[in-house]
């Protein structure tokens, strides 16, 4: 069983590796944008393929990691080494907090509780304009820089950041999953009464994978911020929250590749649709669609 | 059969009709860049649309330098990373000379930041300052902007509050990047003029009522209230203004708002506000002196038949891609060879150019060239635009 | 002058909550129904009250006709949502169908795009109620129309729901559809019921809507936001309590503006959401 999983993910990386050198430059920019969801994908895939937990608060781990990188640079340029753990350990660590009173909600109020998580990190963002920038955005100009590596920049050296998150990701994902803690996990999943009355601290567990799922999010985007050299609300917004809830859901909560490759390919081919001009919305949504359907239908035989 | 042979007869009469000779040899790529999805799309849409026109009588008229224009354009999908992607695209893979647009402010700092460090002159349609703004936004050398700056709109409504004898507002602004844009520009000009803002509120865009707003503004006893926004919140704020009860303050909309959709949505509300807008609003109150009135009506017409005038009714953003590839044009010429250096230096040297939305004189600290007078106070009276006395 | 803000609270927050009040109520019907949560409820809002633009447009709507009219048009929209949506994937989990409907408001805004354009416009007021002035205060006709319409549908549908056979079935299947099945409801029927009934909802509620802010077909999201707001404050379950709900929280919103500032507000508001979810009773718990 688990050298076919092996082999398809080897596969994954390979042809990504590929398709990371061979791309040029300006088109790798639409592949790193696409990378952008799937780690938020993955992210998501730690509350809920692995705690049973939806959450739309993605956009705002991610925003705070971008926000957070960004508006430190702009202090210490140099200390990238510091900067960067310390705001993915930060909104890790409050991802896990909030979490906790979180844990038992059902799935409806889990949604409404975390997709307030995200309005609220927006309407913060809005508000605290003297530091934020507001609506108007913020200019990025400071860049990730390590010691040994020099500054983290162009298309190329952020597609390896990405890719790497991704497999970071990944094995820490597989990792947990085959784990004690991640058996407990899919207890509470699979019912969380039960998993509490064989001993299981629901609140503990689930806040780790939900603390993962933040931090991961938020060294997105760490790197999506700086790439980008502009950060606004409007990149982080509940939008992408809801993006990355559709492509894990298609691609079914609890596996690795499916939803990663559901967001690649999907987010690709969204993007070609420009060509339809107005019809172009409705097209998207049929094309979502059918991705949900199909995959319900082949899950059902 | 007769009606083919007829149709070719016309064809081939057209460019003769136009007594200009054909454009030949390489054609001068310029970028588009559009939202046409997304909430950017109401004015997204319309440019693109009012950007192929343009293209197609510079064309007609004989092209640039005697080259014809080809115009790449791409939906921006209201989104900075999209833009960014899409300017990339038109620069790297389409090797574009220069690109007009993008629509919304978020788009057009995260282009301009590119496009800088590229060397791309860029004639930008957005609404914000902050691209030609300079400080903390980054340096603009080869960034420029065709629609009026926030500051223009605002010192054109302190110069007319001024001669009203009005000293005390309100600020009523929205909060996305337009209404910040337009509430910090009012703030930091009015000692200037001369006016106190003596209350200000924010709304959040998507809402559907802002009474509460309306109703703490007018407590404070302003004579004018400046509401800044662009899109239907507008009109909402004017109803609820106009149903406060007591001595109601003079509303004053941004110059975002001319246009039938404000109207139209606010109805009777709408009446007796002023604001701020292009002439292309009341073309009829123009003087025949007017250099602009000839320009005006000639884009009026183009734009009722080429169709656009049934989709998107003529508005106050109507006329900035064309006024774009006008000083695209207009550089070129200057220029007189299709080079990015020497277009942004002739751009930045242009003089007295007359588009739709104003006659542009740019310079290196200023690279927008509208001033005060390019705009019109306008007030509303029985549901028509009127010139405010 | 402290009448005077109390008074403009009771204005703004009954204007506002109208309207999180009627989104609401769409919300509670489809959940506590089928436990989904419909995220296309502001898209079914903006294709029903278009529809009836156009009608209105080519033929004479008088106020009763122009009510039936959208209670129809709705009906048929509700319909179709359901057998696009919940119809095909009666077996999925909830989060398929959940998404499902996160597709479809995209495909109902395509089709606004294409047959009704991009920009905003305005339909015609079918309901001819008056603005009401009494004292210090006052509620805009939209209100009025907005309040009369949903405190009717708390009232109809109340009924409904209590003294008839259809309306206890669909209580039974909401509270447990298992069981519902075993005594012989027809739960299918019963969800696409729920469906249809919130679709002429939403269609009647945009003759109050959307006169006062215009149609748009980006609009449907923040219509829906505050709505989820406002049925998760009243707890999905009771249709009065729903939209009291919605009222509340427009009433909130309203003191927050006028006593304090509109700069914290929606960030006050989503906080004091979580809050209420978090230490509200035990009913919004997971189920076993």
């Amino acid at each position: 069983m688990t050298m076919p999983r092996n082999l398809s993910l080897g596969l994954f990386f390979a042809a990504l590796a590929v398709v990371g050198l061979v791309t040029p430059g300006f088109q790798l920019l639409a592949v790193n944008q696409h990378l952008f969801l799937a780690v938020n994908v993955l992210a998501l895939n730690f509350c809920l393929g692995l705690g049973g937990q939806i959450s739309l608060a993605q956009a705002a781990f991610a925003g705070l990691g971008a926000y957070g990188s960004v508006l430190l640079h702009d202090r210490f340029p140099e200390a990238t080494l510091v900067i960067v753990p310390a705001v993915v350990l930060g909104t890790g660590l409050l991802a896990a907090m909030l979490s906790r009173p979180m844990e038992r909600l059902g799935e409806g109020f889990l949604a409404m509780a975390t997709l307030c998580v995200s309005l609220v990190f927006t309407n913060l963002v809005l508000t605290l304009e003297s530091v934020t920038g507001g609506s108007a955005g913020h200019m990025a100009n400071a860049r990730l820089a390590l010691p040994l590596l020099g500054s983290l920049s162009g298309d190329r050296a952020t597609f390896f950041c990405f890719a790497g998150l991704l497999a970071l990701g990944s094995y820490i994902f597989l990792a947990l999953r085959d784990s004690r803690l991640g058996r407990a996990l899919a207890a509470c999943r699979g019912d969380a009464q039960a998993a509490s009355s064989l001993g299981v601290d629901r609140a503990a567990v689930r806040s780790l994978s939900f603390g993962l799922g933040g931090g991961l999010s938020a060294a997105a985007g760490v790197i999506h911020g700086h790439y980008t050299g502009f950060i606004s609300p409007e990149q982080y917004h509940l939008e992408l929250s809801l993006k990355a809830l559709l492509f894990l859901v298609i691609g079914g909560p609890g596996n690795l590749l499916r939803p990663i490759l559901a967001a690649l390919v999907l987010e690709t081919a969204m993007s070609w649709l420009s060509v339809l001009g107005d019809a172009r919305t409705l097209v998207n949504g049929l094309l979502l669609g059918a991705a949900l359907l199909v995959g319900y239908w082949r899950a059902s035989r | 059969m007769a009606r083919f042979f007829l149709l070719v007869a016309a064809l081939l009469l057209c460019p003769a009709a136009a007594h200009a000779a054909a454009p030949a040899g390489d054609p001068i790529v310029v970028g588009g860049l559009f939202a046409q999805s997304g909430p950017a799309a109401v004015v997204g849409t319309p440019s693109k649309l009012v950007a192929e026109m343009t293209v197609k009588q510079i064309n007609d008229m004989g092209g640039i330098l005697g080259r014809p224009v080809k115009l790449v354009s791409y939906d921006t999908e209201s989104s900075p990373d999209v833009a960014l992607r899409q300017a990339r695209q038109l620069v790297e893979g389409d090797k574009v000379l220069a690109i007009i647009g993008p629509t919304s402010t978020g788009e057009g700092l995260a282009v301009k930041k590119y496009t800088e460090e590229k060397h791309v002159p860029v004639i930008m349609t957005v609404g914000g300052d902050a691209v030609v703004a300079g400080g903390k936004f980054g340096p603009y050398d080869w960034t420029f902007k065709a629609p009026q700056r926030t500051a223009t709109a605002v010192a054109k409504i302190y110069d007319y509050l001024k001669g009203k004898n009005i000293t005390k507002i309100a600020v009523l602004s929205s909060k996305d990047a337009f209404g910040q844009d337009g509430a910090t520009e009012l703030k930091d000009n009015a000692a200037k003029y001369g006016i106190e803002i003596i209350a200000e509120e924010t709304f959040d865009p998507k809402g559907t009522d802002f009474s509460a707003q309306a109703f703490k503004l007018q407590a404070a006893k302003p004579q004018a209230a400046v509401v800044w926004t662009i899109g239907p919140a507008g009109a909402i704020a004017a109803k609820n203004f106009a149903a406060l009860p007591g001595e109601r303050p003079l509303l004053v909309q941004c110059h975002g708002q001319p246009g039938p959709s404000y109207l139209e949505l606010a109805g009777e509300a709408a009446g007796g506000t002023v604001m701020p807008g292009t002439k292309l609003m009341a073309p009829e109150s123009l003087p025949d002196e007017d250099p602009q009135k000839i320009v005006i009506e000639a884009f009026i017409k183009a734009y009722k038949d080429n169709g656009i005038q049934e989709k998107f009714p003529l508005n106050t953003h109507s006329g900035y891609a064309y006024d774009a590839l006008t000083l695209l044009r207009a550089g070129l010429e200057k220029a007189g060879k299709a080079d990015p250096e020497a277009l942004r230096a002739a751009l930045e040297k242009l003089n007295r150019v007359v588009g739709v939305s104003g006659v542009y004189t740019m310079s290196s600290q200023d690279h927008n060239g509208l001033g005060q007078d390019s705009m019109i106070m306008l007030i509303v009276d029985s549901n028509r635009y009127k010139l405010a006395p | 002058m402290l009448a005077l803000y109390l008074a403009q609270i009771v204005n703004s927050g009954l204007a506002l909550g109208a309207v999180y009040g009627v989104m609401a109520l769409g919300f509670s019907l489809i959940f506590s129904a089928s436990r989904l949560i419909n995220f296309a409820q502001g898209e079914l809002l903006l294709l029903g009250g278009l529809t009836i633009m156009s009608l209105a447009s080519v033929m004479r709507l008088p106020p009763a006709a122009a009510l039936l009219a959208a209670a129809a048009a709705g009906f048929v929209l509700g319909r179709a949502l359901f057998s696009t949506t919940l119809g095909l994937t009666l077996r999925a989990s909830p989060l398929r169908q959940l998404m499902l409907t996160v597709a479809a408001s995209l495909v109902f805004q395509g089709v606004a795009i294409l047959c009704w354009g991009k920009n905003p416009l305005m339909p015609p007021r079918l309901l001819p109620l008056p603005d009401l002035r009494l004292g210090l205060f006052f509620l805009g006709r939209d209100t009025v129309t907005a309040l009369a319409l949903a405190l009717a549908t708390v009232v109809v549908l109340g009924l409904f729901l209590g003294r008839t056979r259809l309306g206890r079935a669909l209580r039974a299947t909401s509270q447990n559809a298992v069981a519902a099945r075993l005594q012989g409801v027809d739960t299918v029927f019963c969800h696409a019921l729920s469906f249809a009934l919130a679709g002429a909802l939403a269609s009647l509620a945009a003759l109050a809507v959307g006169p006062q802010t215009g149609l748009r077909y980006d609009m449907g999201l923040g219509l829906g936001l505050k709505g989820f707001a406002a049925a998760t404050i009243g707890g999905y379950t009771s249709l009065g309590r729903v939209f009291a709900g919605g009222i509340v929280l427009g009433l909130a919103e309203a003191a927050m503006v006028l006593t304090i500032s509109g700069e914290f507000k929606e960030t006050a508001i989503y906080i004091l959401v979580i809050l209420l979810l978090v230490v509200a009773p035990r009913e919004h718990d997971e189920r076993p």
